[in-house]
């Protein structure tokens, strides 16, 4: 086991003045458990604000929980401050490709400031090497590491991001939207890329996404996320086969207006649909 | 081509240059900070070099031809002072007494850095006779002189006050924008409390502070400390409000899920894209120092005598009496004016160029 959540809460507050008392805004994510094996890919998803972000934030420590524990790799939960190994262990990737890198550092800068924390020292020279490496492997050519992130394509800078992470040897890799900003064909190749990647690297991608189709390609296993919690986790094919909460079922309706020719889930789900469609005149195609 | 690896910063200063009148502008202040940098060497009297003969006497003319018309090199005449009907003194030229004007000679002594000791000077005249470009003031002291050594202190004074007021502005401002939540808060609070008070009463009940024994240097650096001591409230409250944007961007994030410590990526990630603001705000600040400075030194608690500061300079201008006889005396506050335009003129064309949002507005 790589990853176990458990009951995982995070609340954002208002108001956080000196005297005001705090208050409970929103339960952004609200007692999650997931499990990820090594190898095998979780996809997670989720309508918008539904907490998919806080989550991956949750896993890498961005934000401390309010209650619940993060075990990686079985060695206990590192619940107060993630050790440094662990930390390098998992690696995120965001979601916008033109935020992520900071705008005033060079390739080199920025892959040199990720090979610094590894944890290894290295000679300059083997610097360069690793550097050149992991930018072969996501696709770039070495000239990439002269140059600024706004002269690289939204593609392009997120291979960047992804060569960062890779630097660090993580085992899980977080993907946060990391396709959804860009074109069709990019995402599809990045895609494609990830998949070549989890050969090389041995890695384990938890990838978060409205994109089924994406998911369905890469993950083995499908979490979807409601309002803070996991409404619903499943292997992939039994997902698209036979959803079973009424948010996953509308999630798969929406997805089906790109897709009607090709799914086999299709007659099966709009069967249900119907069905749910008569008793709540809520659920409407989008 | 070579647009490739520019960086936004390069390519800023690549249409800062192209900006005539900031061009102007930093030359004049080139020639200003070499004049008080070199001021041992450019000016003909040390500060302290007086002759009551010679106070209040007018700017020396510089004749390049004697009484027959022939032409002559440069040369000055000495001066004789009577005194006319109302006790005013009159400087009269002694046509007998003829002094060359002569370069690279041996005048006062100074010794650079403190450690070798010099007399080489630009140009003087021989010791019995003197020369003073733009007049002397009530002791019969240099004013050009005065004026270029006075630069030393007036126009490092910004420099250092906004060096040390920036220190903390941008270190407290970029504490409390990424770290939000109750740090934010306090430090805020304490910000607001520099900011409410009126900034020259400040000034001057720090200033009264200071012991009565301190020497030149030390109230030097008093009056520095005072001035940063005000000036880092604005900044901290402005950068903090950047910082706290900023520290949601994604980079700032993925820095931090790297295991970045926080201070690396304060000093890092964060406040170096408050650096256009800053460059902006330090620009536009110096003014505010050298300005305070001369204030104080205005009002007698600055920059002491025999020391010369701009400030200090101008408050000899404090009479009626002396600005009708001795006009000449204004001069430094010119050199004021034309420091704080420059500075002035250069901080809005960094505005428009590093910042171009706010031109539209
Ligand atoms: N820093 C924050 N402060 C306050 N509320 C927040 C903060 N971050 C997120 N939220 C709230 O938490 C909820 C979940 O946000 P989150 O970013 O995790 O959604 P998401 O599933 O990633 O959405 P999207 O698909 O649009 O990225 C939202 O309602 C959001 O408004
Ligand atoms: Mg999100």
């Amino acid at each position: 086991m790589l990853l176990r959540i458990q009951n995982l809460k995070k609340y954002f507050y208002k108001g956080s003045g000196l005297f005001t008392a705090s208050r409970v805004h929103v339960k952004a994510v609200d007692g999650v458990s997931l499990d990820v094996h090594a190898g095998q890919h979780v996809g997670l998803v989720g309508e918008s604000g539904s907490g998919k972000s806080t989550l991956a934030r949750l896993i890498v420590r961005l934000y401390e929980p309010e209650e619940g524990t993060v075990i990686w790799d079985g060695r206990g939960g590192f619940c107060k401050k993630r050790s440094h190994d662990a930390r390098r262990d998992v690696q995120m990737v965001f979601q916008d490709p033109y935020s992520s890198l900071d705008p005033r550092f060079t390739v080199r800068r920025i892959l040199l400031e990720a090979l610094s924390l590894c944890g290894e020292k290295i000679s300059p020279k083997e610097q360069t090497g690793r550097m050149q490496s992991v930018l072969a492997s996501v696709g770039l050519e070495e000239g990439a590491l002269g140059r600024f992130p706004h002269e690289f394509s939204g593609g392009e800078r997120q291979r960047v991001a992804i060569a960062r992470a890779l630097l660090m040897k993580p085992r899980l890799l977080i993907l946060d939207e990391a396709v959804s900003s860009l074109d069709v064909l990019v995402q599809q190749q990045i895609v494609e890329l990830l998949l070549q990647l989890q050969k090389d690297y041995s890695l384990t991608y938890l990838f978060i996404t409205h994109n089924l189709k994406i998911v369905r390609k890469l993950c083995k296993r499908i979490a979807v996320m409601y309002r803070g919690k996991i409404v619903e986790t499943a292997e992939t094919d039994e997902l698209f086969k036979n959803p079973l909460h009424p948010y996953t079922q509308r999630l798969l309706a929406a997805a089906m207006d790109y897709r009607v020719h090709e799914t086999a889930w299709i007659e099966n789900f709009t069967e249900k649909f119907q069905l749910i469609d008569k008793g709540n005149s809520h659920f409407v195609l989008e | 081509m070579k647009d490739y690896h520019k960086s936004e910063f390069q390519i800023a200063l690549g249409s800062f240059l192209r900006n005539r009148a900031a061009v102007v502008c930093l030359w004049v202040l080139g020639l200003l900070y070499a004049g008080a940098i070199f001021a041992d060497f450019l000016a003909p009297y040390s500060y302290q070099n007086e002759d009551r003969d010679y106070s209040y006497c007018e700017p020396t003319r510089v004749h390049v031809r004697d009484e027959e018309g022939r032409w002559q090199r440069p040369f000055v005449y000495g001066m004789t002072v009577s005194f006319d009907q109302y006790h005013k003194r009159v400087y009269q030229e002694d046509r007998a007494r003829k002094y060359p004007v002569e370069f690279f000679v041996q005048g006062d002594e100074y010794r650079p850095l403190g450690l070798l000791s010099s007399k080489l000077r630009l140009f003087g005249v021989a010791p019995e006779g003197r020369i003073h470009v733009l007049g002397a003031d009530s002791r019969g002291r240099d004013l050009f002189s005065r004026i270029l050594y006075g630069g030393r202190i007036s126009l490092s004074i910004g420099l250092l006050g906004v060096a040390i007021s920036f220190s903390i502005g941008l270190l407290v401002g970029g504490i409390a924008g990424y770290y939000g939540g109750r740090v934010d808060n306090i430090l805020m609070r304490v910000c607001e409390m520099f900011m409410m008070v009126p900034g020259f009463y400040l000034l001057l009940a720090l200033r009264s502070v200071v012991p009565a024994n301190f020497n030149s240097m030390q109230v030097y650096i008093s009056i520095v400390v005072i001035l940063s001591f005000i000036g880092w409230a604005g900044l901290a409250r402005i950068i903090r409000g950047m910082c706290l944007s900023l520290r949601e961007r994604e980079f700032v994030l993925a820095a931090k899920s790297m295991g970045v410590s926080d201070l690396g990526i304060i000093v890092k990630h964060v406040l170096p894209h408050t650096i256009s603001y800053s460059i902006i705000a330090v620009m536009l600040s110096i003014p505010g120092y050298i300005l305070a400075e001369s204030a104080l030194s205005l009002i007698g608690l600055g920059i002491q005598d025999p020391y010369a500061s701009w400030g200090n300079l101008l408050s000899e201008a404090m009479g009626i009496l002396q600005i009708q006889f001795a006009p000449w005396i204004l001069i430094p506050g010119l050199f004021i004016l034309v420091t704080v335009m420059c500075f002035n003129v250069i901080g809005d064309c960094l505005r428009d160029v590093l910042d171009p949002k706010i031109k539209k507005l």
